[in-house]
Formats: C-alpha cells, sequence, structure tokens
C-alpha cells in the first residue's frame, strides 16, 4: 500500500464520521422540531445524502427510520427522473408510493445541492404525518381498494421555490389533511432540517473542495462495497428459498405468500421473490422501493455493521416479479406496506441468511407493527391516536430474544400510556407483558405485550391494520412458534366484536365505555426446548413469563 | 490547634484521585488504586498517603464522588427490591417504551431491577388530572406488603400512574407499607421524579430504592471509617447535579450520586473558567476509555435529564449533560473489514493498557501513538511506571501482532499520525454533537481541557472546530477531585404545572414554589448557614408537542416572562418558524445552590504531588513553569498528572492560579 493510500485510511474515516454527522444533525433538527408525536416520540423519520446522478445513497442518518433508510434512494432517483433541472434553492415534495414512497403519510421533502451553481448531490428527508387525508383519518384505513381512498398523493412537487415557499401548494396540501395546523408544524420542522444540512455540507465541500469532496464520496462507496464483501464472503455459496405468510389484505381473507430465494456467489447476494402472490385488492401492497427496503434492512439487521451506502447495495441483487403485491403499481391501495409487507420480506431475508451462516439463525420476529387507529371527536375537537404496541424478537444461539421490541422496520418507541391519556379521550386500563407469547425453546423467543384501552370520548372510530393473526412467527432448529396477534372489541355490554379479517378492519364505531383489546405476539424460540437451562425454566415459571393461565 | 485538612476526592473505576488541602499549607494531590470491593479503603488509603499521620485529626471535610450507585445498577448489585404500582401497570419496567438496543441487528438483553414476583400490583386510579376514577384498595396493598416481606425485600418502590398530579395515593400506600414492612426503606415516585412518564419515572424511582442499601452501608461505613481517625470531620456526597451534599440530606435520593465523577469534573472546570473570567466553554475529559463532554454557559454547566446509563435505563432525574463517546487513552486502533482505520470504542484498559506501560498489551493505543509522535515522555502519576517500553519496542510489538496496521501505516511516523488525527475527528465530532443539538456553534466557545489524556489533544479538537481559545487548568488530571472540594451545596425539586401558559393559575403555583423555595434554603443554609439562592426553569413547550425546553424566568410565575424566554429560545434552537399553537408550562425545576464557606479559598494553584521527580528527556516541565510564563508550540509540557502538548501556531501563557491559557492561531 502506497503512503497516499495509507493517509487516506485514516482521512476516509474522518471524513465518512464528518458526513455521516452532517445527516444525524438533519435528524436531530427534526425530530426536535416536528408536531407529529409519530415524528418527534416516535422518531419516524430520516435524512440523508444522495447522489445528483442517480439517487444512489451517499449517508444517512444512524438514528433514521429503517424502512425509509432503505427507501429514500429510491425516492431520490424517481425526483431526478423528473425534475432534471432543479433550482438552486428549491424544494419538492413527494408521497407518491409508485415513484419511490412508501404510504402516502410519509412526505419527502427534497432540494438539489450546489456549489458554484453545479449540481452536487442531493438532500432529504422523509417525515410521518400523522394524516394524509383520505377515507380513514391516519391513513391506516383496511379497506381500501385504491390510492385514491387512501388520502392525497403528489409526485415531486415544488414547495419551495427559490428559497420562498409557494403558498398555493402549501395551501393545497393543507386544506386536504385532518389537523392541518399540526402538518404545517411538520413541514415547518422538515424544512429547518433540510437547511441545517445545507448550509453543514457547505461547510465540507469548503473544507475539501469540490473535488476532495467528490473523490471521498466516490472512496466512501468503494469502502462500503469492501465492508459488505467481506461479510457475503462468509455465507455458504449455494441457493437457499422460504416462504412466509400475510393474514390478508383486509379485503378478501386469501393470505399472501412472500416467496423468496437467495442465490450467494462471490460475495454477492441476490434476491428473487418468484411465486410470490398477486397485487391483492386490499391495502397490502407494497411498493417497490418498500419491497426492495425489505431487503437492505434484513442484510443490516444480520450485519450490523455494514454502511447504509450505495456501495453496500450494490452487492445485492433484488429481483421482484411485475404483477407481484411486492411490486405495486397505479391505483394499487399500499396502507399496509410501510409496516407490515417489509416486515414480512425482513422476516424472509433475515432466514435465507440464516440458513447460509448458521451463527444468524434467529426464531422470526413478531414482525407487525400492529396499527391501531382511534379517531373522534371528543369536547368540540377531533382527535386521531395511533397506538402500536410491541412484541419478541427470536430467540438465537447466544440467548433469548428481546421481549416487546420495536418493530424490525422502525425505532419507534410507544408514547408514554400518561401522555396518551392527557392528549386522547381514552385510559388504558392494563398495558402489560403477554405471558405464554413466546416460541418456547432452548433460547426462547421474547414476550409480547397486550393492553386494555377504554374510549371516554362521546363518540369514536377505531381501525386495525394488523399482521400475524393467522400466521405466527416462526420458531427455528426446533424452537417453537410465537403466538398469534389478537384484536376485539368488547361493548360496555360485554360483548365481544371480532375484526371483520381477523387483524383488520376499520371505522368500527365506538362508544364511551367500549374497550378495544390486543394481545400482540411474542418471537419465535430457537434450539429444542429440552435442552434449555433448567435454572431459565424455573425463572420463566416464576416471573409468570410462561405456564401460568392468565 | 493544628492544622485544618478538607478532602476532595473522585473514586473512578481505576483510580481514587485525591487533593487534600489546608488553608496554611500546600495543597497535595495523590493518585491511588481505588478499591472495587469496599471504596472506602481505596480512599482512606489515599488520605492516609496524602495528610502527616499527626495531622489526621484535623480533617473537617470529607467531599467526595463515589460510584457505588452507578457501579451497582449497571452490574446488578443493588438490594432485593419490590415495586407496587396501579392494576394493570406492573410491567412497565420490563416493557419500557417497545426498543431495541441498536438500529441494526436484532439482538439484545435486557434484566430488570425487580424481578417480575417481586412487582405487586394494587386496584386504584386517578385520570390525567389526579382525579381519582377508581379508591385506593387498602386490602390489596397490605398484602403486597406482606409478600414482599415475607420474601425478604431490602427497599421498596411505590409508582402509581399519574402521582405527578396528585400524589396522595402514593402518599396513602406509604403509610399503608411502612406498618407491613416498618424497617424497610420505601421510595415514592412522587418525591424522585414528579414528572409525566411512567416509565421514566418508574426507572428513577426504582433504581433509587435499588440502590438506597448499598450508599447507605457504603456511607455508614466510610463515616465510621473517617469517625475513627477525627472525630470532627464531615463526610459529604457528590451527586450527578455537580452539587455536594451532607449524607443526611442524600438519605432518601442516592440515584442522586449517579454520574457524581463527570459532574465533578464539570464543577471544577467552572470555577476555573471563573478564575480566568471565561464564561462559556466546551468542557473536555479524556481519561483512559472515555471522553466526556459537557457545555459550560454564563459560568455554569448545563443540565439535562436525558442521560441513559445504559439500554432501556434512562436516568431522567436532573443531571449535568455529560455525553461520553468511547475514545480515551486505552482506546485500540486497528483497520475494519473495508481497511479502514478504527479508534476504539474497544479500550486495553488500565490492566493490559497500552504496550508503552510493559504490562502485556499487546494492542495499539492512542496513548502509544502519543509515545511515538514524541508527546509522552513522562512517567504519569499514579500510574507506577518508569515507562520500560521504548518507540522500538512498541513498533515491534504493533509489527508482531497487529501486522495489518504496519502494513497500513509503513512508519511509527505515519501510524501515530494517522491514529491521532482519526481520534481527535472521533473527540470533535463528539463535541459537534453536544453543541450541534442543543443548537450552539462551538466557534462560539473555548475548550477547557482536562483528564489525564486530554490536554494531549485539545489543541488540535479546538482546530478542527476553529476553536480559539484552550484553557488548561492546573492539575488537570485531577479537576474531579477538585470539583468535589470547591461545589456548592445543591438540591433540585421539580414541581408539576400542566397548564398552558394563558391559563396558568400563578397564585397557587407561586405558592407551590414558594414552599419549595423555603424548604430547601432552610436545608440547605442550614449546613453551614451561608445564603442559598434559587433557580426557577420552567418546562415549556408547544401544546402537544412531545419535545420540552428549559427556560429560567424569575421565581414568582410571570406568564409573559415565561412565554419571552422560551420564545426566544425555541427560535435559537429550532429556528424562526413557530408553531401557532399554545404554549404549554409542564413543571418548575427549581435549583437551589448554597456556597460552602470554606470553598472560596481553595485553589489549584499552589499544590505538590508526592514521590514525583523531575523526568529526564522533557521539554517543558510544567511545575517548573513560572508564572506569566510563555511557551510556543510545537512543543510539550509534561506534568506529573497530564502532559500538553501544543501543536504548531500555538502560545501557551501560564495565568491566573496556574492554569494555562493557550491561544490557538488560525
Amino acid at each position: 500500500m502506497s503512503t497516499t493510500e495509507a493517509t487516506n485510511a485514516a482521512d476516509l474515516a474522518i471524513f465518512a464520521g464528518a458526513i455521516e454527522q452532517i445527516c444525524s444533525e438533519m435528524d436531530t433538527a427534526l425530530e426536535r422540531a416536528a408536531f407529529s408525536p409519530i415524528i418527534s416520540e416516535s422518531v419516524d423519520r430520516a435524512s440523508g445524502i444522495y447522489s445528483s446522478i442517480d439517487g444512489g445513497a451517499i449517508a444517512q442518518g444512524h438514528r433514521g427510520l429503517p424502512i425509509f433508510t432503505g427507501c429514500m434512494q429510491y425516492s431520490v432517483e424517481a425526483f431526478l427522473d423528473e425534475v432534471t433541472v432543479p433550482g438552486e434553492r428549491d424544494v419538492y415534495m413527494l408521497n407518491d408510493p409508485y415513484r419511490g414512497g412508501t404510504h402516502l403519510m410519509d412526505v419527502r421533502l427534497i432540494t438539489p445541492f450546489h456549489v458554484d451553481g453545479e449540481l452536487v448531490c442531493v438532500l432529504a428527508n422523509t417525515a410521518h404525518w400523522a394524516d394524509m387525508g383520505g377515507a380513514v383519518a391516519g391513513g391506516f384505513g383496511s379497506r381500501s381498494t385504491t390510492i385514491h381512498e387512501e388520502g392525497l398523493r403528489f409526485g415531486p412537487t415544488r414547495l419551495v421555490r427559490d428559497g420562498e415557499v409557494d403558498h398555493d401548494v402549501l395551501g393545497l396540501v393543507l386544506d386536504n389533511v385532518r389537523v392541518p395546523e399540526e402538518r404545517h408544524g411538520d413541514i415547518v420542522a422538515q424544512l429547518g432540517a433540510l437547511e441545517v444540512g445545507r448550509r453543514r455540507l457547505t461547510a465540507l465541500v469548503e473544507r475539501y473542495g469540490l473535488d476532495g469532496f467528490r473523490s471521498f464520496a466516490d472512496q466512501l462507496g468503494h469502502y462500503a462495497e469492501r465492508l459488505a464483501r467481506a461479510q457475503f464472503l462468509r455465507l455458504k455459496h449455494g441457493r437457499y428459498e422460504t416462504v412466509a405468510w400475510l393474514d390478508g389484505d383486509g379485503v378478501s381473507s386469501d393470505p399472501l405468500r412472500v416467496s423468496c430465494a437467495m442465490t450467494v456467489a462471490d460475495g454477492r447476494l441476490a434476491f428473487d421473490f418468484a411465486g410470490t402472490s398477486p397485487t391483492c385488492a386490499g391495502p397490502m401492497n407494497s411498493p417497490l422501493g418498500a419491497s426492495k427496503s425489505g431487503v437492505l434492512i434484513g442484510i443490516m439487521h444480520a450485519f450490523p455493521g455494514l454502511l447504509i451506502n450505495d456501495g453496500t447495495f450494490g452487492l445485492v441483487d433484488i429481483t421482484v416479479p411485475p404483477g407481484s403485491f411486492l411490486d405495486a403499481r397505479y391505483p394499487s391501495p399500499v396502507a399496509g406496506c410501510a409496516s407490515e409487507v417489509p416486515a414480512r420480506v425482513i422476516d424472509a431475508v433475515m432466514a435465507l441468511l440464516g440458513q447460509a451462516l448458521p451463527e444468524l439463525a434467529q426464531g422470526a420476529a413478531y414482525s407487525t407493527s400492529a396499527n391501531l387507529t382511534v379517531h373522534g371527536h371528543h369536547e368540540g375537537r377531533e382527535f386521531i391516536m395511533y397506538f402500536f404496541a410491541g412484541g419478541g424478537y427470536g430467540g438465537h444461539a447466544g440467548g433469548d430474544g428481546l421481549t416487546n421490541a420495536c418493530a424490525t422496520i422502525s425505532m419507534a418507541k410507544v408514547p408514554p400510556i400518561e401522555l396518551l391519556e392527557e392528549w386522547y379521550p381514552v385510559s388504558f386500563a392494563r398495558y402489560e407483558l403477554r405471558p405464554d407469547s413466546a416460541g418456547i425453546g432452548q433460547h426462547r423467543g421474547g414476550l409480547g405485550a397486550r393492553y386494555e384501552l377504554v374510549i371516554e370520548a362521546d363518540r369514536a372510530d377505531v381501525s386495525f391494520l394488523m399482521e400475524r393473526g393467522r400466521f405466527a412467527p416462526p420458531g427455528i432448529a426446533g424452537g417453537g412458534d410465537g403466538a398469534l396477534t389478537t384484536a376485539k372489541v368488547v361493548r360496555t355490554d360485554g360483548t365481544v366484536e371480532l375484526p371483520e379479517h381477523v387483524t383488520k378492519d376499520q371505522d368500527i364505531q365506538l362508544r364511551r365505555g367500549d374497550r378495544i383489546v390486543v394481545e400482540m405476539p411474542g418471537g419465535g424460540g430457537f434450539g429444542d426446548p429440552g435442552l434449555r437451562d433448567p435454572a431459565l425454566v424455573d425463572r420463566d415459571v416464576r416471573a409468570g413469563y410462561v405456564g401460568v393461565a392468565a | 490547634m493544628s492544622t485544618t485538612w478538607h478532602i476532595g476526592g473522585d473514586v473512578g473505576g481505576t483510580f481514587t484521585d485525591l487533593i487534600a488541602w489546608s488553608p496554611d499549607r500546600a495543597a497535595v494531590l495523590v493518585k491511588t488504586p481505588s478499591t472495587l470491593e469496599n471504596q472506602a479503603d481505596g480512599l482512606m488509603h489515599g488520605i492516609a498517603e496524602a495528610i502527616p499521620a499527626e495531622d489526621l485529626a484535623g480533617i473537617v471535610e470529607v467531599l467526595h464522588g463515589t460510584t457505588v450507585a452507578t457501579n451497582a445498577i449497571i452490574e446488578r448489585r443493588g438490594a432485593l427490591t419490590g415495586l407496587v404500582t396501579t392494576a394493570g401497570f406492573r410491567d412497565v419496567l420490563e416493557l419500557g417504551r417497545r426498543t431495541r438496543p441498536q438500529v441494526y441487528g436484532l439482538r439484545g438483553s435486557f434484566e430488570p431491577h425487580v424481578p417480575r414476583w417481586l412487582r405487586f400490583e394494587v386496584p386504584g386510579r386517578l385520570n390525567r388530572h389526579g382525579v381519582e376514577q377508581l379508591p385506593l384498595d387498602e386490602t390489596a396493598t397490605r398484602e403486597a406488603g406482606r409478600a414482599l416481606r415475607d420474601a425478604g425485600v431490602q427497599s421498596v418502590a411505590v409508582v402509581l400512574l399519574h402521582s405527578y398530579a396528585n400524589r396522595e395515593h402514593e402518599d396513602q400506600v406509604l403509610a399503608w407499607l411502612a406498618d407491613e414492612l416498618p424497617d424497610v426503606p420505601i421510595t415514592l415516585s412522587a418525591d424522585v421524579l414528579p414528572e409525566v412518564r411512567e416509565f421514566e419515572r418508574t426507572v428513577a424511582t426504582v433504581l433509587n430504592a435499588y440502590v438506597t442499601p448499598n450508599l447507605s452501608e457504603y456511607l455508614g461505613d466510610l463515616g465510621q471509617r473517617v469517625g475513627e481517625v477525627t472525630t470532627d470531620a464531615r463526610v459529604r456526597v457528590m451527586q450527578g447535579n455537580g452539587g455536594t451534599l451532607p449524607v443526611a440530606a442524600l438519605t432518601g435520593f442516592p440515584i442522586r450520586s449517579v454520574i457524581s465523577g463527570p459532574a465533578a469534573g464539570l464543577t471544577g472546570a467552572a470555577r476555573v473558567l471563573s478564575e480566568l473570567g471565561i464564561s462559556s466553554a466546551v468542557a473536555c475529559d479524556m481519561g483512559g476509555t472515555s471522553f466526556d463532554v459537557g457545555v459550560i454557559e454564563d459560568g455554569r454547566p448545563l443540565t439535562t435529564n436525558e442521560l441513559e446509563l445504559e439500554y432501556n435505563v434512562p436516568i431522567r432525574i436532573p443531571t449535568l449533560d455529560v455525553r461520553t463517546v468511547g475514545a480515551g487513552g486505552g482506546s485500540i486502533a486497528e483497520l475494519d473489514d473495508g481497511g479502514l482505520l478504527r479508534v476504539g470504542p474497544r479500550s486495553a484498559g488500565s490492566v493490559p493498557g497500552p504496550i508503552w506501560y510493559g504490562k502485556g498489551g499487546t494492542r495499539f493505543t492512542v496513548t502509544d501513538a502519543n509515545v511515538l509522535a514524541g508527546r509522552l515522555r513522562a512517567t504519569q502519576l499514579g500510574t507506577d511506571l518508569a515507562p520500560p517500553v521504548s518507540k522500538d519496542q512498541i513498533w515491534a510489538t504493533v509489527q508482531q501482532h497487529q501486522p495489518e496496521l504496519t502494513a497500513a501505516f509503513p512508519s511509527p511516523g505515519l501510524l501515530a499520525d494517522a491514529v491521532l488525527r482519526v481520534v481527535v475527528a472521533t473527540m470533535a465530532s463528539c463535541v459537534r454533537d453536544v453543541t450541534i443539538q442543543s443548537g450552539r456553534d462551538p466557534r462560539d466557545y473555548a475548550i477547557i481541557s482536562y483528564g489525564g489524556a486530554g490536554p494531549l489533544h485539545a489543541c488540535e479538537i479546538a482546530r478542527e472546530l476553529g476553536v480559539r481559545t484552550v484553557v488548561v487548568p492546573a492539575s488537570p488530571g485531577l479537576l474531579s477531585a477538585y470539583g468535589c472540594l470547591i461545589a456548592d451545596l445543591a438540591t433540585d425539586e421539580i414541581i408539576s404545572a400542566r397548564s398552558a401558559l394563558q391559563d396558568l393559575d400563578t397564585a397557587t403555583l407561586g405558592v407551590a414554589i414558594q414552599r419549595s423555595v423555603a424548604r430547601m434554603s432552610e436545608n440547605l443554609t442550614g449546613v453551614e448557614g451561608m445564603p442559598t439562592s434559587v433557580r426557577a426553569l420552567y418546562e415549556c413547550q408547544f401544546e402537544r408537542q412531545t419535545h420540552a425546553v428549559y427556560v429560567e424566568a424569575p421565581l414568582d410565575p410571570d406568564p409573559a416572562a415565561i412565554e419571552a424566554a422560551f420564545l426566544a429560545q425555541y427560535r435559537e434552537l429550532f429556528g424562526g418558524l413557530l408553531p401557532s399553537s399554545a404554549v404549554m408550562v409542564r413543571s418548575v425545576r427549581l435549583e437551589a445552590r448554597t456556597p460552602r464557606r470554606a470553598a472560596a479559598g481553595f485553589s489549584l494553584g499552589d499544590v505538590r504531588t508526592t514521590n514525583v521527580a523531575v523526568p529526564p528527556d522533557v521539554e517543558h516541565w510544567r511545575p517548573a513553569l513560572a508564572d506569566d510564563a510563555v511557551v510556543r508550540g510545537p512543543t510539550t509540557i509534561s506534568a506529573p498528572d497530564a502532559t500538553l502538548f501544543l501543536p504548531p501556531d500555538t502560545t501557551a501563557t501560564v495565568s491566573t492560579g496556574g492554569h494555562i491559557l493557550i491561544e490557538v492561531h488560525a
């Protein structure tokens, strides 16, 4: 290695840290100023810097929401396709699922970054708004059959023209969403974050010079590739297959099949989803970007040290058959695409990687965001409340699965119950562990949560968009499956109503005193339960994690 | 009357640092190995080393930071603790906020500090306004108390939903439990952290209960040991908020001693800055394994309630704001799979330590890089070594054990340079994180650098960030001990407000504040008769925002003043665009501070260290530098506790109190 290269091993490390820090600063700015609790409390947002040639990721914040992280490069790609000469201080917004988006509530803001009039790269962020119009407040309707019922859709649309917000465009958007003043706050936060990124990136380019910046960005890609290849070379060559199931699309009761084959050769991975179910009528379709993002997240979960960079992703080929529900096209509804479908893709990818490298084998995670949306009016004010409880991750050779973990696609935390009770006319009768929810095994899965919510508004409605009601998280290597999701409405007279499609239903009308009860799955177990350390068995029984009728 | 002595001590993971100060003698510095079984042993050894035996009776104060509570929490070695909570919510502690340890990777584990079988539910419910929805069940509460007694618990935490809005139910539970468990300490969440957010409040309350017996035992033991040598000495404990309290006043709130070490360092740094007339600085403490950063503004370290001790263990009580990255003298350099140089977070620790220590270390560390670069020459205090390992031997060790490093960096100079540049970038980015996240520009600040390894890198960090002024205190390696010695007496209280600013019931809140102020002042002023000052920090946010901002405003609640302060700070943090919704006040945090009578006289300026000879081969020997001496970089100023490296284009001046003031030229 020459001296120049030697110097680079340190210089590139410094550059990599600096550019990632810019993304994190954008994330921080967005998170702290946002209004939607789902952004500020649940960190449902991401920021990044992308190539101006093909939208490939140069860097993204390490605390960004994974599903956005994997997906934003496709949004930027769509932006670059359509907006060939973006103005220097323009900002575009985009939420079109078919042009690199996820569900409509996820809004990307994208801005070109110029130096001396020359387009250098693109800055973007995504944030989940609590509403985007549409038939169901909050956007998680489970019975839509076209995108139009799901809300307002826009391709790359210029929101800021030469540094000035276009109030016509802003007004058009705000007039079509619920609780517009909060959404306005979210837009302001997203714009502020891009400005932070622009300032910091300007300083970085000044420091390295434009050629230096480009050279380092390029080297960073090569480095990411080397890092990924070193890991992929550890996988056993061959072709592996798996199938994972979703309960159904919310319109019919037919399950949806994710078929995936992985081919490992020479440090490259190829995933082929041939055999996957066709486009479905209900909102469980996934746009191509979100589906591919599921693959990339699965790989990142298996190899957490890899970089979120085009150099990593360039070693991965993904083939999704056109016409399948993993390649949603207009006008298919997609509300479940960010939370549920890619989660199952992640399950499939991690199962395949576990076959090719045994140390990665792990029982399946609970893998449902299990969205509950309660909407209503109370004391003259409209409200929309989301709640999603956690479930267990799978057991693995190193130990039991994590209990009440966040969704695999996100880092979203649950807001405190005390704040939910303060913000919304609801109270929680219980929020606790769900015993016997974990798959048994030498290393059992983690436990799921369960909760019971009492409606205190005069009038409200509830929608369920959940999964794992029919197909449990599988155990592995002799471990048992996790429990299924259950959801029900209990009326004040004790009558129990179940969602029409097990885990999916919408606009169930509620009255004061009605209860919603949800139980979440645990993770799949790992290994023969007979081999479990007796001390751990005793501990589990004593704690009531297992074997105790609730 | 013999000489009086004041002892300031900081018990760290590796070393116990100690300063013995006396009004009419030179202060004495001692660095002695920590004794992890019983921290009092190390502390007493240090005292015996610092002070002549005939003087021991002259000790009047032992002020110290201890890691007893932090260690018990992290190592799960606290008391057998029970939890009594609202029916339906016994698992809050274990559910957390639905998280995982890392963004990527689905593995990890969490062990709750109270096992599930010791978590008991009692019927009884308040709503969000603190209004009773369901009365408390006395029978169930007493049964829980008896079950906890039968289980042999040593401590109990009580956390009921919405108790920040109304503490009557918790007080009632306490009364019934105290009947059933007469000898067991009971912690109420309404005392420890009367703030909304049940998980964070539960953690703070449970941890407080969990460490209560450990800390009581330790402090009891220390008090007795000190009492054996002198009858007059008072033992005081450093808190995470940067102030000390008498042992008796800390009783009931041991959780407040968490992160006392870094807080003591920041407190010492603030004092040094005030001696130099500098009001704002970023404080950088670099030791063997970590780099801790805090911000001092207008002479005061910033506070936070967002520290996380480890995964799923947030500490939401008010502490000084200290952020940590794994970059220290012992941090190991290695190439990753992609051929990039990484420095830390893996550390060689103190055993085997860097290769240079000659104690069996085989991994190239930041300290070794400093030796190869010619910056570190002298024996370091407490390390007990006359370095037997030469530069050539270090290089040979790397060639043998990390050949990939010597292949990538084919000369000692290149290797050292690369490692130092990467570790400086890591630390600088930590400083950026800390400042930028709170809307601050590091260029507006000076850097004050301390810890055993801090001054080696301070000027380069400054240059990286565009900072022009660097301060290195006299005795930078023992600044935490100094901080303990000079810290104010301090206590904090939180009053729940939860109201839109326009609807704020200023009369009721004002009365509650006055009551707290009177109580805190009486307690603190009662210690030495010194006057107590209290600041009010109002926790504000726009309605339904989840993130709150603390702003200072008059003790007598004045909505206009609170709003003005909030809007000003909000603009500074988040830019000029303001939401149109109402401003809320969630709570008021009261910070009471009382200077200690003797503290004003303590200075680092006149100290001596025991048993350190001037090593050969040093460029400058710090204890020998004259007042007002000017030293220009590039050079090194060696010292027994911490060596200072001056890169080119820097000018160092020995200033007031023996502190070194460095100008970093652009």
